[in-house]
């Protein structure tokens, strides 16, 4: 149970409707006006401060962790600078959009359509990468849901992980700025180099000003509520709070309560200076542990206090809600933003590191429920089997959380990254399941890769199947395959194709960043940049790797090539005109035919008549993807990982081999696809198990979902504890549980008003169910439950 | 050189009907459970009446039937009856080449069962040996009763221990004992039912007595420190008082079991009883406050209660 505080917050966090606020790109805007012809970087310093001093300043009813990204208690922000076409063509149906929905006055509207557009138009990123963008590239990229990177070109980047243990906490903000301005004192503008670098410390100088001065604005306003607080405790609460945000973040915290307002304030900056997703917390439970330990020691925290601190900040991010297109709400659905807490896990020397802050996040998440922030655990074989039944418990209470990670391939593909051995052992995730460290500069999710298309277009001449229009590869008709072998090498053809457009999209993005968007403020908060005086855009952190690429439909397309296979090319009973018809039909009387590819053998049941095919299609897509490098030279890296992706990706794809119909939704990661793993959970994972994770340092996803009346004794607890470690004992890196019975689910759509807290595993997070499509909802109900074994 | 000991044993084959993987209530940790088609018993309320017959069969589900007719003129055997009676079946001339399940379009037919060898089962159940180690789990053979086929399931419980792969039985206990007594030092775990103490009520619901039954379960219990003794609670046939303290009164002055697990009936439903030719009974699940009653009767006897949920 929370306090009686939390469970406050928690209801009016639950009732309140996510809003759009304007301020951040009214403030943003209006500086830039006065920046005309300053460096990129500098402007944009300049347009964060200016959103710190002018943001209004909220103190909500009984906060303890304060400081919220606009007026209302659940906040969008609009970032103008990336993208303001959709937000000019959405905003009139945002609040009926079917997909994440926001609420936005009719005189925000007007501002937005005075005010902000007419400065951006021509200026924005989407703008100047749609004008950039390779013509035949763009023909597969643009919203077509083949290849999409769209998240890259009207949004932010995100994907960072702020360094807490040795940036903010040890030298705050304070120190930044003032390492700046040493900098500067040793700087001339002599060359090319130390120009850019002028610009960078200039830059980083101001932001660290614009943070300082917004903490002490909610000082200020703390110290104003005190005045007139009736309550005597409250007002104590208000003055320690006017303490506290006066001297963080600008100087390192020392107590508990200091630490989390650091983490928020650092939180809450990132994400008014691009409105981004994957800002990610990290290792939470080892940098604040000191905190912990120490107060504790002291007898200036006590277990609950720190409990309580912990659920505030949880609220707090759940609170601002990502502001995107429905177009990028179909890929991340609910509101998600992707804020990723990892703890358990090793220490950078190899010992265990669970402590009691990670039973305590644990715990916070089973209180909250909240969707943010994403909890992952990291498990090895020396994790308390006490944490992994804490897990498992949490597991069961049905929040979709913790997402549950495979320690050591975790560090195995960081390592095979370039990380030293140290650095690999102190990882966290990023996003969903991208394994991260906090010294990496890298776009964790930079472009979803439709492996289905690349199916279709090699089994339809190179054409869509619901459009028609040419995508792919020329191809020849399909009838005239003579061999399996034949059918496999087009795929591959396609996909390799749909892989170098994709590097293309990357690429032509990371240059456009560079010279449009760099991050004064995030490349603080990432080591390497102050260093170099160089931007986290244009390479400067301590590792920079290679863009992720995502692969849509692994298991959909081996399943489909499993029957071409077998039905045509070894049994001999159809032929591929017939598999072609059939699908260009979508089924449409031809039972027999897909009564008869049903069932063929699926990935997922530990057939290896299927599984070899998932192996290779992802090692091909491993060697393909890695064969590329990036804007810096890093190499790409592969990934089969969630996001709600699958579902429109199946959209945009015919029918398929496999006897999936048309515009259905593929397969998420490396999961089975839904419904057809019906032997067991063990050989499904064990089907899982054999793509090489650890090659696919982007990270793999694997989703499985349990019928609670599995749970619930102690014992079906600990034979869940062993299903995970025997699957991470296979090599497999991740799984994830979603532990709500069909019914539940199916209830939950009749009525939604009685099941708002209900979370689920979408894919790499959790969201409330009621908050997804009713297309999204059907997909999860199908996904396969064992309840009956 | 191997030593004799060690020699393999000669090949030997069983019908099989089912290998269940992640199999978790029946013992512990994650199991796959192995059974065995067969059972000279004839429980009315048996929930695998498919497992009876001791040879691989075909079900007929009538309520699936459309009367398309496909299956017959694929029947070399014209074991399938045309016209009105569209798809009516007879066993007797069935030779279960299963040719009809493969053209039935909606699944009326389908073949039960399977003569598998002992290296074909190991196969399947050795795929999730790194499940069992995590969870000290292992095999479970059921059935039918596996018993009824004694080197089966020597050379399968042997094969299990030369993997190191914990292995319990699942039986009616009834078979001679004297026939398969050896193969109790090759189970970790004995699972044995005791559906009523009144023979003449026993032979009335099962088809057979039970006193050999009982003479088995305090030998093997005497034998085998880890006997625990399954009871289907069934309202009309053996869920009341007097039945359970006479099974308290045996269970205490004549074995040595480890425990009882009660397992409250669950309504089968009727289709799988046709679809095999017999005729099916619905029963009563006892209520809770009626299973806790028994269970107290037995606790008080100072028998465990154990459970495998
Ligand atoms: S093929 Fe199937 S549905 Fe058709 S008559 Fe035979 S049993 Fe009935
Ligand atoms: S299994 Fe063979 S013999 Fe038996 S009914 Fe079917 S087709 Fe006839
Ligand atoms: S002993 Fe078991 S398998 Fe045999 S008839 Fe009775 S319940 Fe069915």
């Amino acid at each position: 149970m929370s306090s009686k505080r939390i469970e406050g917050f928690k209801k009016s966090y639950i009732d309140a409707k996510p809003s759009i606020s304007v301020h951040r790109a009214v403030a943003f805007t209006a500086s830039h006006r006065n920046t005309e012809g300053e460096a990129v970087i500098v402007r944009r310093a300049k347009a964060f401060q200016a959103v710190c001093e002018s943001l209004p300043v909220t103190i909500f009813d009984g906060e303890l962790i304060v400081g919220s990204a606009g007026e209302f208690l659940k906040t969008g922000v609009i970032c103008p600078e990336y993208s303001w076409k959709w937000v000019e063509e959405e905003m009139d149906s945002f609040a009926s959009r079917d997909q994440d929905p926001y609420r936005l006055d009719e005189a925000a509207k007007a501002i937005l359509r005075e005010k902000i557009f007419p400065y951006w138009r021509g200026k924005s990123l989407e703008e100047n990468f749609l004008a950039r963008i390779h013509p035949e590239t763009a023909k597969i990229l643009i919203d077509t849901g083949i290849i999409d990177n769209d998240s890259k070109w009207r949004n932010a980047v995100g994907e960072i992980t702020a360094d807490y243990q040795d940036i903010i906490f040890r030298k705050g903000f304070g120190g930044l700025k003032r390492e700046a301005l040493e900098q500067l004192q040793s700087l001339e503008p002599v060359s090319a180099e130390a120009l850019e670098k002028l610009d960078f410390y200039n830059a980083a100088v101001l932001v660290c000003e614009g943070i300082i001065i917004l903490a002490r604005r909610y000082a200020d306003k703390a110290a104003e509520l005190a005045r007139t607080e009736p309550d005597a405790s409250r007002k104590q609460e208000l003055l320690e709070i006017a303490r506290i945000c006066r001297k963080v973040p600008e100087h390192p915290p020392e107590s508990f309560h200091e630490a989390v307002q650091t983490v928020w304030f650092t939180q809450l900056g990132s994400i008014l200076s691009e409105n981004s997703l994957a800002l990610n917390l990290g290792r939470f439970d080892q940098y604040m542990y000191p905190y912990y330990a120490g107060g504790l020691k002291a007898g200036a925290v006590t277990p609950a206090a720190a409990q309580e601190l912990i659920e505030a900040l949880w609220i707090k991010l759940s609170e601002w809600v990502w502001a995107i297109s429905s177009n990028t709400a179909k890929f991340f659905a609910g509101y998600n933003s992707f804020q990723n807490l990892t703890v358990g896990g090793r220490t950078r020397d190899g010992r265990d590191a669970t402590n009691e802050l990670s039973y305590m996040c644990l715990q916070a998440t089973e209180n909250v429920k909240t969707h943010q922030p994403g909890l992952s655990v990291r498990i090895h074989p020396d994790s308390p089997e006490e944490f992994l039944l804490a897990v498992c418990r949490l597991i069961r209470a049905g929040t979709g959380f913790p997402a549950v990670h495979n320690d050591r391939v975790g560090s195995e593909m960081l390592l095979a990254e370039g990380l030293s051995p140290e650095d690999a052992r102190d990882w966290n995730n990023c996003g969903c399941v991208v394994p991260h460290f906090r010294k990496v500069g890298k776009w964790t999710s930079a472009v979803n890769i439709n492996l289905a298309a690349a199916l279709e277009y090699a089994l339809n001449r190179g054409e869509s199947r619901l459009t028609g229009k040419a995508m792919g590869l020329p191809e020849v008709p399909a009838a005239e395959f003579k061999s399996y072998e034949e059918v496999k090498a087009a795929f591959f053809r396609q996909l390799a194709y749909l892989i170098k457009h994709s590097v293309i999209g990357s690429v032509t993005a990371q240059r456009i960043h560079a010279e449009m968007v760099p991050r004064p403020y995030l490349s603080l908060l990432v080591d390497g940049c102050m260093e170099q005086g160089k931007d986290l855009s244009r390479g400067g952190a301590k590792y920079n790797l290679g863009p992720v690429l995502t692969g849509i439909g692994v298991a959909d397309s081996a399943n489909s090539l499993a029957a071409i296979r077998k039905l045509v090319f070894e049994d001999g009973k159809y032929t591929l005109e017939q598999m072609n018809k059939a699908l260009d039909a979508d089924w449409e009387g031809c039972g027999e035919l897909r009564q008869a590819v049903l069932a063929c053998p699926k990935y997922g049941n530990d057939d290896d008549y299927a599984d070899s095919i998932a192996v290779e299609i992802s090692d091909f897509y491993y060697r393909e993807v890695r064969s590329y490098k990036d804007y810096f030279g890093s190499s790409f890296t592969s990934a089969f990982m969630g996001i709600s992706n699958y579902i429109p990706a199946g959209s945009v794809i015919g029918a398929t081999p496999d006897g999936r119909k048309a515009k259905t939704p593929l397969t998420e990661g490396v999961s089975p696809h839904a419904g057809t793993d019906l032997t067991s959970p063990t050989a499904a994972m064990r089907s899982v198990a054999k793509i090489n994770h650890d090659v696919h340092s982007g990270g793999t996803l694997m989703n499985i979902k349990l019928a609670p009346e599995l749970l619930q004794s102690e014992r079906s607890l600990k034979n869940l504890a062993a299903l995970i470690r025997a699957y991470f004992a296979l090599g497999a890196f991740h799984v994830q549980f979603n532990v709500i019975s069909a019914a539940t689910l199916r209830k939950a759509q009749e009525q939604p008003e009685e099941y708002r807290d209900l979370l689920v595993r979408v894919a790499g997070y959790s969201t409330q169910f009621v908050n997804l499509s009713r297309e999204a909802q059907n997909a999860i109900i199908e996904r396969t439950t064992y309840e009956t074994l | 050189m191997p030593s004799s000991k060690e020699r393999p044993m000669k090949p030997c084959s069983g019908t099989i009907f089912q290998i269940q993987r992640w199999s978790i209530h029946d013992g512990e940790g994650v199991r796959s459970t192995v059974f065995l088609k067969g059972c000279p018993l004839r429980c009315k309320w048996c929930a695998n009446p498919e497992s009876w017959n001791g040879n691989p069969e075909v079900l007929f589900f009538q309520e699936k039937c459309t009367g398309c007719n496909r299956c017959v003129p694929v029947c070399g055997e014209g074991a399938i009856d045309p016209g009105e009676t569209a798809g009516r079946f007879s066993r007797e001339r069935c030779s279960c080449c299963a040719r009809c399940c493969e053209v039935c379009p909606t699944g009326a037919r389908k073949r039960i069962g399977a003569k598998v060898t002992v290296e074909d089962v190991l196969q399947v159940i050795r795929r999730d040996a790194v499940f069992y180690r995590e969870s000290g789990g292992g095999v479970t053979f059921s059935g039918g009763e596996p018993f009824a086929q004694p080197e089966f399931l020597r050379q399968l419980a042997a094969a299990c221990r030369r993997l190191g792969i914990d292995t319990a039985v699942e039986t009616s206990g009834y078979f001679d004992w004297e026939q398969v007594k050896d193969i109790f030092g090759l189970l970790d775990g004995v699972f044995v039912d005791i559906k009523h103490m009144d023979d003449e009520r026993h032979r009335q619901m099962t088809g057979v007595g039970n006193r050999g039954i009982l003479e088995n379960i305090a030998r093997i219990s005497l034998l085998h420190p880890n006997t625990i003794v399954r009871v289907p609670l069934i309202e009309e046939v053996n869920a009341h008082e007097q039945n359970i303290r006479a099974m308290g009164e045996f269970l205490k002055n004549h074995t040595r079991v480890k425990g009882v697990e009660f397992l409250p009936y669950h309504d089968f439903g009727e289709a799988k009883y046709r679809a095999v030719g017999a005729q099916g009974q619905a029963f009563t699940t006892p209520d809770g406050a009626k299973i806790a009653a028994m269970k107290e009767i037995i606790a008080a006897y100072g028998i465990d209660i154990v459970d495998f949920k």
